[in-house]
């Protein structure tokens, strides 16, 4: 029989072997797709307030003079806020209370006469009573309500210059004006992923990771049951054996990609209004995924190779996921992580993994802008592979 | 021919000072039915390592049918069953047998035909779709068989094939080898059972130490080297009998109430000693004992505990 013979024969037993275990099944497929589906609509909210969309706002005018007008007219162009209805008999609190509005903005009666006297007698009196008064959801986090703050000073200056610089009633659009002095340099802002973009790939390879215990798993039990010694009788290559341990896991999570994919693309659309965007190169994610799973159980071959019990091998192997998926920017996005803790994930496989993902998701990279991830992704298989052979070998 | 022959094999464990086989030296003709014996750690399972390629010898060699074993030739000769249920539990019999008739080459024809043989000679026929998790002890003992017998080969590697099972599995295996044996086979044989080996092995090999001590007739074994012993019945209690007759310097047990059995030592010794007894009218009737194989087999590796 040929070496491929061998090949298909190991591995076609390494595959009934594993669909016998249902526990493995599970963990490896429906475990990730839950976490996909879950921490997407879990972390929807989250992502959008940091991706910057437009904060729900309700505005109650109980003033009808034009300072009054020009203000809301400013505030509604400009892009942090959207006007929310609100029903008068719902009080402030009740309104941030139901998540109707993040924020509540008053504006009281009198407000543009003590406006117009303030400026008339600039810096002689003070401003009065009738101040703009704005209330926060106590939920809404520190930038966030930083930057609603800073949103309603810029739109009060705005209307303020607005009056002092329009004597023949021309309103000048002070915000392009202001632009006008301004220039950006570099590339610009970093995009950041939809909670889909971040979990879909995250979870999936930390469910290719994952395999880690399965495997080990089935290799100790082939080491201490003897049927590995039995195999090892049989005059078939050696390397044959070591590749039937690869192989069938590298479709296994190829399958458990599509799996999550298919969660992303057709599930979590039905219960939410997220939808996965797969960038304008789809196809290079078939070398990201295969990278990432050769990498994976390589890393379970090297695990299992190092452990003296399967107990071990389980226990290591599924700790040392965990880390370093909370390191590769699985569990915490690696954009929401401290500049020293980014530089410590780029010791994950996973971190590279889901930056080729990321990648192909956000910038359409083609194959050759994610060769960097993946060849620190085979470097890492291949470092694992030579361990762990030399190891079983003995 | 010789099915097996080692020459002057050697090996040492990685980090072991002492070697686990030193210098073994045998060969097993076609067609015997010979048994590998030896207490725990003498070498035994490293040796049977070394015979069918598991491991690499440091020094000698070993010819399977005048193969080297290196060669796949020779390992395609042999069918090992180890010591350890060797068996995919999620897989049924049949399953498992397919894999490794495939693994030994068998083409798909020859692998439905010698899958329905070896089940039958085992006995597991009408449990072939059942997953071996499911089987007790001795069927899978037997399964355990029925694969190193899969591919008809010519040399069968047993090592310690009926640890744990019944009295009927036991029976279901020994039919199974002695059949194949009569068919053709070479058997090696290792266990710790003497019974199985002086009722299934026609040859023995005794190691210790990594070292062959013996390599007889199992019908020679137990007298080799050994007279048979004298067994006195006396006619009163034998335990101030065998006071006297052990500060004679004899050998001398007691092995019932008013039996001493006097050990060959020094027939002139004993036949004086008997005399002077027989005068003092203390002995009722004399007999002989052969020893036992499995006497000779602690006479031959001492009778200490080996525990490490």
């Amino acid at each position: 029989m040929s070496f491929f013979g061998h090949l298909r024969t190991l591995c076609a037993k390494e595959a009934l072997v594993l669909l016998r275990d249902r526990q493995a099944v599970l963990l490896l497929f429906a475990m990730p797709a839950l976490f996909v589906l879950i921490l997407s609509l879990a972390l929807e909210d989250i992502y959008n307030e940091k991706v910057g969309t437009s904060l729900p706002v309700a505005f109650q005018i109980d003033d009808d003079g034009e300072f009054s007008d020009r203000l809301v007219a400013t505030l509604k162009k400009r892009g942090e806020f959207t006007l929310v209805e609100t029903s008068e008999e719902l009080s402030p609190d009740a309104l941030l209370q139901d998540g109707t509005a993040r924020a509540w903005i008053r504006i009281p009666a009198g407000f543009s006469k003590a406006a117009g006297d303030y400026l008339s007698a600039y810096g002689r009196e003070p401003f009065g009573e009738n101040k703009l008064e704005w209330r926060a959801s106590p939920e809404l986090d520190a930038p966030y309500r930083w930057s609603l703050r800073s949103g309603l000073s810029l739109a009060m200056l705005e209307t303020i210059l607005d009056s002092l610089v329009d004597p023949r009633g021309e309103h000048p659009d002070i915000e392009r004006d202001a632009n006008l002095f301004l220039r950006e340099s570099g590339g610009g802002s970093n995009p950041l992923p939809t909670p889909l973009q971040q979990s879909v790939p995250g979870w999936s390879l930390f469910a290719m990771f994952f395999i880690v215990v399965p495997l080990s798993a089935s290799l100790f039990r082939e080491r201490t049951e003897g049927t590995l010694t039995r195999i090892l009788t049989y005059p078939i290559p050696r390397s044959a054996v070591l590749l039937s341990k690869v192989v069938p896991y590298l479709v296994v999570g190829a399958l458990q990609f599509l799996c999550m994919l298919a969660v992303g693309v057709f599930l979590v659309p039905l219960v939410s209004d997220m939808s996965l965007e797969l960038g304008a190169n789809p196809s290079v994610l078939i070398p990201i995924t295969l990278t990432s799973a050769l990498a994976a159980t390589s890393y379970a071959l090297l695990v299992a190779s190092l452990a003296k019990t399967a107990e071990q091998a389980a226990a290591f192997g599924a700790t040392s996921i965990i880390i370093l998926a909370m390191l590769g920017g699985v569990m915490i996005p690696h954009f929401a992580m401290p500049a020293s803790l980014q530089q410590v994930a780029l010791l994950s496989p996973l971190y590279w993994g889901h930056q080729a993902y990321l990648d192909a998701f956000l910038h359409d990279a083609s194959f050759g802008e994610v060769v960097k991830p993946l060849c620190v992704l085979l470097a890492f298989a291949i470092v694992s592979l030579a361990i762990a052979s030399r190891r079983l070998h003995r | 021919m010789a099915a097996l022959k080692a020459t002057e094999l050697s090996y040492r464990y990685r980090g072991s000072s002492q070697p686990a086989v030193d210098g073994v030296g045998f060969s097993v003709e076609a067609g015997q039915f010979a048994a590998l014996l030896g207490p725990n750690g003498a070498g035994k399972t490293t040796l049977v390592h070394l015979i069918i390629g598991l491991f690499a010898a440091d020094s000698g060699a070993c010819e399977i049918f005048g193969e080297p074993i290196a060669n796949p030739e020779a390992k395609r000769a042999i069918g090992f069953c180890p010591q350890e249920l060797a068996l995919y539990s999620t897989l049924n019999a049949t399953e498992n047998l397919k894999f490794f008739g495939r693994l030994a080459g068998l083409d798909a024809r020859a692998l439905k035909a010698r899958t329905a043989a070896v089940l039958d000679a085992v006995r597991l026929t009408e449990h072939a779709s059942v997953r071996v998790e499911r089987y007790s002890g001795g069927m899978k003992r037997r399964l355990n068989l029925a694969i190193a017998m899969l591919s008809e080969p010519k040399l069968l590697v047993l090592d310690e094939p009926t640890v744990g099972v019944d009295a009927q599995s036991r029976l279901a295996i020994f039919d199974a080898l002695k059949a194949q044996n009569e068919s053709g086979t070479t058997v090696l044989y290792t266990t710790h059972y003497m019974e199985e080996v002086e009722r299934m092995c026609r040859e023995v090999v005794v190691i210790d130490h990594g070292r062959v001590l013996t390599q007889a007739p199992t019908s020679e074994l137990a007298s080799l080297g050994a007279r048979e012993s004298l067994i006195l019945e006396l006619e009163r209690d034998a335990a101030a009998i065998l006071e006297e007759l052990n500060a004679a310097g004899h050998d001398a047990k007691q092995i019932g109430e008013s039996q001493v059995e006097l050990r060959g030592v020094d027939l002139a010794r004993e036949l004086a000693a008997l005399d002077a007894l027989a005068k003092r009218g203390l002995v009722r009737s004399i007999s002989t004992r052969r020893p036992t194989l499995e006497e000779q087999f602690l006479k031959l590796t001492g009778e200490e505990l080996r525990d490490s």
